[in-house]
């Protein structure tokens, strides 16, 4: 097959999401089983890509319109892209199944839209090779998920879809004023070429630039201060769009910064971005963790930890080691698929019990044993306990910070690691040794779906070496832009 | 053939599960014991192989790391100790486990320590380390949520310290196994002698790298063995679990601790840190600090011991207590030293074991635990009483118990190693024990019994098969010192102790313990041929004595149960208001709040606070000079 | 441990010996108190009469096996205590034990006691109990810091080597850091004898003799025979730390009434002190002074 089949994983979601309105004329109670047909298609095509690319070992580069860049625009999913594109269908078809329980209010067609196109959003600015079809993408994402934060219709959506929607947008202006800047300079806007004559940049216009870019990149990605808005719209949005922002939107944000961090790693200011992101990365755990200490509402206080987990793979990516690279994106997966489980889990039982307040969690081992024990072990394995994912890849992170002699950012996050081991702990108290109650019966489809992602936490924490093994490649496509460079097939302008 | 070590790792854990995931009444007793009985089986079947001081490897690569875990002299020494405690709580949880989920994580600390014991690379020896404390935090969690939080935390405290300690040295060295750290370690260690000595030399490990590797790694230990001021844990942890899994817990899982100080800050970078850390008053001063701390342990855990209302909390603070003498003796920094702890590693687990036993059999049968609402057992429960006895007199060191002849060595190394202050705490220490056991005997087996107490039956058989086990052991190595100490002369691989298996000499003194207990039976006899000459007894009960000439009524329990040490604690009364443990708690109090300002403040829900972070973070970024 | 003819009868001789004699310094105890009080006091064997007295009733009561096997404990456990010194020109079984297993078998004797007055039920006797723990924890510090010092001077553990040294460089209270330890121990020693001030223990007119209280018959005989051997070897432990040990045994027996006498003296003086004072003292001066001492033999 050809490659350029690949760019269905931009047209699957892009087409569909049009035909939301036509589906709903049909049958209203249509819409979500399409929901789940495009999410399982983009999942075949994605997984075809995966399996393609990680066979053969070689990027598949989708050429808009059969330009060769840098004069077209181009898609690069390389061993990065294809596994988190992966990632992202993946987790959007589960969520498209735990749709049908937790989406109650209307307009559902509305929502159908902005799903596929914030799935769309993630999608693209994982994929892209352009800088400004990056921005694009961006774009799409923040202000669908600006729409989906607002969503459940309450006073308190609205206000923090406002705070996202503020900070985002000035992020993203900054952004876009890094773009003009390097383009202004260089001339050109493929991701390939700006690696290739970043050296030769004008020293001022390169620092600006790369600081602009990574600054307005930091919103997306969460970096204290910037993060601000998260913890209120990880609140507010309806329980599918948190596991969404948690599991692959702020990934994809953390993917462009890293990225556009190392194709300009030969600008003079490099060293000094790393460490400032190292510092704003440092933070980033330490002020989420001892945020969520007291949280007395759980969705809230997973989604501080969420928060605290991505600085950690901020951390481990602005390291500028291959070892730290291969270790933030073995986090990336192994956070995904945690978070992804206990928000799910927390959802349903905010769902279910009316509300995500800790005193819902009372006795939930009796009332809700399958959601009990699989945010059981989604906590034990975000805590670092042996046996599971999360284990290998903190283990991993630690050992690059060490080495770069980062020691001091080691022995802060591993602080707030003990914090965060006491808020979950605590949590498991109340579930399984405190209160009691009637016992509720479980949706299967749900059950299943959370048992499986328990299953793959403890299958990666078991045996870590397949999961390494792809992280390991996905961390040096990043990480060797020479490489990078080299698969691009440049028209040879400007060179 | 699939080589032992793995089977000896891993059945207690499949065993574990199968347990839980069976929990059928029964059925999970029997494969909850088959789990612990594999282990030492197996571990014994390969005694010959480690005796000739061949070894066993068992190498997996797993997240491309390459792990390795090996039975050799030393490590089937703390093996086979963890095994034979595994099966005694095996024993013991086979009469007080009510559930599959105790003998889940029982069964899982089990293997956790036994990888603990045998890894040969720092990766394994973390990943069980962390599931040790998992496992034994989840045994603790079930029953009380404070004490259990607390452990974890200081558990947490102690393992990422030493995961620093791991990745600098993985920084400097770029190796995980313990083989080529310790070379480079050793080779590190005679260049910074060179240096010492005026030649130039360019170190692997700075001095400074050296005094954060040393602080991390006995932060990480010291929590694990309970020394002071990390053994707050320690008490609450010991004494809010299932007793029969205390036996392991207290018996073994501290003795990580202690393993981890010697086969990690002593013989993979002794040498290093000597050089780098330099000496005090001829003592290598890392040597003393440890040596500071394991004295200053037995001491205040000791006291507190004494003053204890409740049972587990007694035997709790002495098992801290009794580690601390383990660490007092590494300290010693000789190789008499370093023998006398490797013998109390093995005394401490099997008299603390066996007390541990007998306060589950005890508190199995009456359910209480406080010493105010105990009383005349012995009639009751004779056969634990006796063993109870056994595990009193190995404790207080009275010859000729196994408690005696390693505490003999560790008085004898602290002495001969010069340090007069420390081996003073030593005989402070073993006078307070004395005192403590007593309490232990007085308040639960003698004097008058509570009327409530009249129909408690003996221990149930697995936990007196368990005791028995114990017991015999308690005293085979207390007459025959020679057998242990004849394996640990292999551990230095020359005679540290010379004699034969019933006498040990040192270089300044020598102990018989056969001689000793022959003539102690001797004596006995004479003394018992004195009272059989004499005229018959008439067998009066415990209320017919002396009062004064008062009377004295069944109503009133003459007892003292209360307070029993109120006049020590009058003469410590200053020292009393000081608590590592309440400071602990304070701390603990202040980062909370500490918190909630932090969030507070921070995410203050202000949007335009908000956007000031931004401007900020723009303004850093103009003034760092990046924009 | 072959068996040894000469050996066995001269462990029967001494202990013969060592028995007689404990029951004469019992009585030299009692007689000196009684004149220092200027009183006429019992005849010097008047213990032996008590206790041949004591085994010859008819009856006597107890409270189970622990009782009755305490006292035997105790008297057991001196009696070895005793056979591992190297009394005067008689080795023994010294050279089978060094000086930290006779310090610890010295104190087991008390464990028996203890046991026995434990099983009684008697409060008083528990008083007892607790009261001599509590002594034993507090002296324990200063006595640890006496033997250090010793075996930091000499370089050996073993007793017999002890006295040869001494026999050599003269007495160890010649050396001044020793004369210190010297002090430290001889204040200690009040206790383990049970004088005055810190007959704690059995404190007759507080707590009626506290574990002794229950015992009558035949185990009280046991308990006084004890204590005679006790007494026995701990002055002779005395003697082999501090004063040169002793070529034979009239030397020995000399030396061992000196010291006799300093504790009677110092018992006649001073009152008895109160449980947590006794602690607070030995904590204080003696171990002061004890540190002193192993500092200076460092």
């Amino acid at each position: 097959m050809n490659g350029q089949y690949a760019s269905l994983l931009i047209a699957i979601p892009l087409i569909s999401a049009f035909f939301v309105p036509v589906i709903k004329a049909a049958s209203k109670k249509a819409v979500m089983p399409f929901l789940v047909l495009v999410t399982a298609a983009q999942t075949a095509a994605a997984a075809w890509v995966f399996n393609e690319v990680y066979t053969t070992g070689k990027p598949i580069i989708v050429m808009a319109g059969a330009w060769r860049p840098p004069v077209g625009i181009n898609l690069y999913i390389g061993h990065f892209a294809a596994l988190f594109v992966f990632i992202v269908a993946a987790v959007s078809f589960l969520l498209s199944i735990y749709n049908f329980k937790t989406i109650k209010i209307e307009p559902i067609d509305k929502y159908a839209m902005l799903f596929l196109l914030l799935m769309l959003g993630a999608t693209g600015m994982i994929a892209t090779g352009d800088i400004f079809n990056l921005f694009v993408f961006m774009e799409i994402t923040s202000i669908t998920a600006y729409a989906l934060t607002a969503y459940n219709k309450t006073g308190e959506a609205a206000e923090a879809s406002m705070k996202y929607m503020i900070l985002g947008g000035i992020g993203s202006s900054f952004f876009l004023i890094g773009i003009a800047i390097v383009y202004g300079s260089l001339g050109t806007l493929n991701m390939a070429q700006i690696a290739q004559l970043a050296g030769s940049m004008n020293a001022t216009a390169a620092q600006a630039g790369l600081a602009l870019l990574i600054f307005g990149l930091a919103v997306e990605a969460e970096l204290f201060p910037l993060n601000a808005w998260a913890p209120d719209a990880y609140q507010a949005a309806p329980h599918p769009v948190t596991v969404m922002f948690s599991a692959f939107v702020v990934k994809a944000g953390l993917y462009a910064a890293a990225r556009l961090l190392y194709i300009m790693q030969s600008v003079g200011s490099w060293h000094s971005v790393l460490k400032l992101v190292v510092i704003m990365a440092t933070l980033t755990v330490l002020v989420a963790e001892f945020s969520a200490l007291r949280q007395r509402n759980v969705k809230r206080m997973i989604a501080y930890s969420s928060i605290s987990q991505v600085g950690f793979i901020a951390l481990a990516l602005a390291l500028g080691t291959q070892a730290g690279v291969d270790a933030g994106v073995f986090h990336m997966v192994n956070h995904a698929i945690v978070k992804a489980l206990l928000f799910i889990a927390v959802g349903y039982v905010a769902v279910e019990l009316g509300g995500a307040e800790m005193e819902n969690f009372r006795g939930l081992g009796r009332r809700m044993p399958i959601t009990a024990f699989s945010i059981t072990i989604g906590s034990l394995a975000v805590i670092g306990i042996p046996m599971f994912n999360v284990f290998w890849s903190k283990l991993r992170i630690i050992l690059a910070t060490v080495d770069v002699g980062y020691t001091w950012a080691a022995a802060l996050v591993l602080i707030a690691s003990v914090v965060e081991a006491v808020y979950y702990l605590r949590l498991l108290h109340v579930i399984w040794f405190e209160g009691s109650g009637e016992r509720i019966t479980e949706s299967a489809a749900l059950g299943a779906i959370m048992l499986l992602l328990v299953a793959l936490v403890i299958v990666i924490g078991v045996y870590p070496d397949y999961v390494w093994n792809l992280a390991q490649k996905a961390g040096a496509d990043i990480f060797n832009v020479a490489q990078y460079i080299k698969n691009v097939p440049l028209m040879g302008v400007g060179a | 053939m699939i080589n032992e070590v793995p089977i000896i790792l891993f059945v207690p854990i499949v065993a574990g599960i199968l347990a839980w995931v069976l929990d059928v009444k029964g059925v999970r007793e029997l494969i909850g014991l088959a789990g612990a009985v594999i282990p030492v089986a197996y571990l014994i079947k390969v005694y010959p192989t480690v005796a000739d001081g061949k070894s066993i490897t068992y190498a997996l690569t797993l997240g491309s790391f390459n792990m390795s875990f090996t039975l050799n002299t030393m490590t089937w020494y703390f093996a086979i100790i963890g095994a034979v405690l595994g099966l005694t709580m095996a024993l013991g949880m086979v009469s007080t486990a009510k559930s599959g989920y105790n003998w889940l994580f029982a069964l899982m600390s089990f293997t956790a320590v036994l990888g603990v014991f045998t890894a040969q690379d720092f990766v394994s020896f973390f990943l069980f380390w962390e599931l040790m404390t998992f496992a034994s935090f989840m045994m603790v969690l079930k029953y009380n949520r404070h004490a259990s939080l607390k452990y974890f935390i200081l558990s947490v405290i102690g393992a990422y310290a030493m995961l620093l300690g791991i990745a600098l040295v993985y920084a400097r060295t770029g190796a995980l196994d313990f083989a080529t750290i310790s070379q480079v370690f050793a080779k590190d260690a005679q260049l910074t002698g060179l240096s010492g000595m005026g030649y130039h030399a360019t170190l692997t490990f700075s001095r400074t790298d050296m005094i954060l590797l040393f602080t991390f790694f006995l932060t990480a230990f010291g929590v694990k063995a309970g020394a002071f001021p990390l053994h707050v844990w320690a008490p609450d942890a010991y004494s809010e679990t299932d007793q029969s899994y205390t036996t392991f817990f207290s018996g073994v899982l501290s003795k990580a601790g202690v393993y981890g100080i010697f086969y990690v800050l002593l013989m993979m970078m002794g040498a290093k840190l000597y050089f780098s850390l330099g000496t005090f008053h001829g003592h290598p001063l890392f040597l003393y600090i440890i040596a500071w701390i394991g004295a200053i342990t037995v001491v205040v855990a000791s006291f507190l011991a004494v003053l204890q209302e409740d049972l587990r909390k007694l035997l709790a603070y002495s098992s801290v207590g009794q580690v601390g003498y383990i660490l007092l003796a590494i300290g010693t920094g000789t190789a008499l030293g370093f023998s006398g702890a490797l013998f109390h590693v093995l005394s401490h687990a099997i008299f603390k074991g066996l007390f541990w036993l007998v306060t589950a059999a005890v508190i199995l049968r009456t359910g209480k635990t406080r010493f105010e609402d105990f009383g005349g057992l012995a009639e009751k429960m004779p056969i634990t009483f006796a063993m109870g006895l056994v595990a009193v007199l190995s404790l207080a060191g009275i010859p000729p118990m196994a408690g005696f002849a390693s505490k003999w060595l560790i008085y004898e190394a602290a002495i001969q190693a010069h340090m007069p202050l420390v081996a003073g705490a030593i005989f402070l220490g073993s006078a307070l024990a004395f005192a403590y056991v007593v309490r232990f005997l007085y308040s639960l087996w003698f004097g008058q019994r509570p009327s409530d107490l009249d129909d408690v039956k003996e221990a149930p058989a697995p936990l007196l098969v368990g005791m028995g086990i114990l017991g015999i052991l308690n005293i085979v190595f207390g007459i025959a010192p020679g057998l242990v100490v004849e394996y640990i002369n292999k551990l230095f691989r020359k005679p540290v102790i010379t004699g034969n298996y019933y006498k040990m000499i040192t270089p300044n003194g020598t102990y018989n313990a056969l001689s000793v207990t022959l003539v102690l039976i001797a004596g006995i006899v004479i003394a018992g041929l004195l009272y059989v000459y004499g005229a018959r007894a008439r067998k009066v009960p415990v209320t017919d004595t002396y009062q004064s000439g008062n009377p004295v009524t069944e109503e009133y329990n003459l007892s003292i149960r209360r307070n029993f040490y109120r006049p020590l604690a009058e003469a410590l009364d200053f020292w009393l208001k000081y608590s590592w443990d309440r400071f602990y708690e304070r701390l603990g109090q202040l980062s909370e709040d500490f918190a909630d300002v932090l969030r507070k403040s921070v995410y203050n829900g202000n949007v335009q606070s908000y956007s000031w972070y931004l401007a900020i973070v723009l303004l850093i970024l103009a003034l760092w000079g990046v924009l | 441990m072959n068996f040894d003819v000469r050996l066995v009868l001269e462990v029967i001789g001494m202990l013969l010996y060592a028995t007689f004699m404990g029951f004469i310094f019992m009585g030299i105890e009692r007689k000196a108190m009684a004149r220092i009080q200027r009183r006429v006091g019992p005849p010097i064997y008047q213990p032996i009469i008590d206790t041949l007295k004591l085994l010859g009733k008819k009856e006597s009561i107890s409270h189970g096996f622990i009782y009755d096997f305490g006292p035997i404990f105790a008297l057991g456990a001196s009696i070895t205590a005793l056979l591992f010194l190297p009394l005067a020109n008689f080795q023994l079984f010294s050279s089978n034990a060094d000086l930290i297993v006779v310090a610890y078998l010295l104190e087991v004797p008390m464990l028996g006691i203890m046991l026995g007055a434990m099983s009684s039920g008697n409060p008083y006797s528990a008083l007892g109990v607790q009261r001599g723990l509590l002594t034993m924890v507090a002296m324990q510090l200063p006595y640890g810091l006496a033997i250090i010092a010793i075996v930091q001077h000499f370089g050996t553990f073993k007793l017999g080597e002890i006295v040869a040294l001494q026999q050599v460089h003269g007495w160890s209270i010649l050396v001044p850091a020793l004369l210190l330890a010297m002090i430290v121990f001889d204040i200690v020693f009040q206790a383990m004898i049970g004088l005055e001030p810190f007959d704690i223990i059995t404190a007759p007119a507080e707590i009626s003799m506290g574990p002794m209280l229950e015992y009558g018959g035949k185990q009280a005989a046991i308990l006084f025979t004890q204590h005679a051997v006790q007494l026995f070897a701990e002055t002779a432990f005395f003697a082999i730390l501090f004063l040169g040990g002793a070529s034979n045994l009239l030397e020995l027996l000399i030396k061992q009434i000196a010291v006799l006498f300093i504790a009677i003296f110092v018992a006649s003086i001073y009152p008895r002190f109160t449980i947590d004072q006794a602690a607070k003292f030995f904590w204080k001066w003696p171990t002061i002074i004890g540190i002193i001492a192993v500092l200076l033999t460092v």
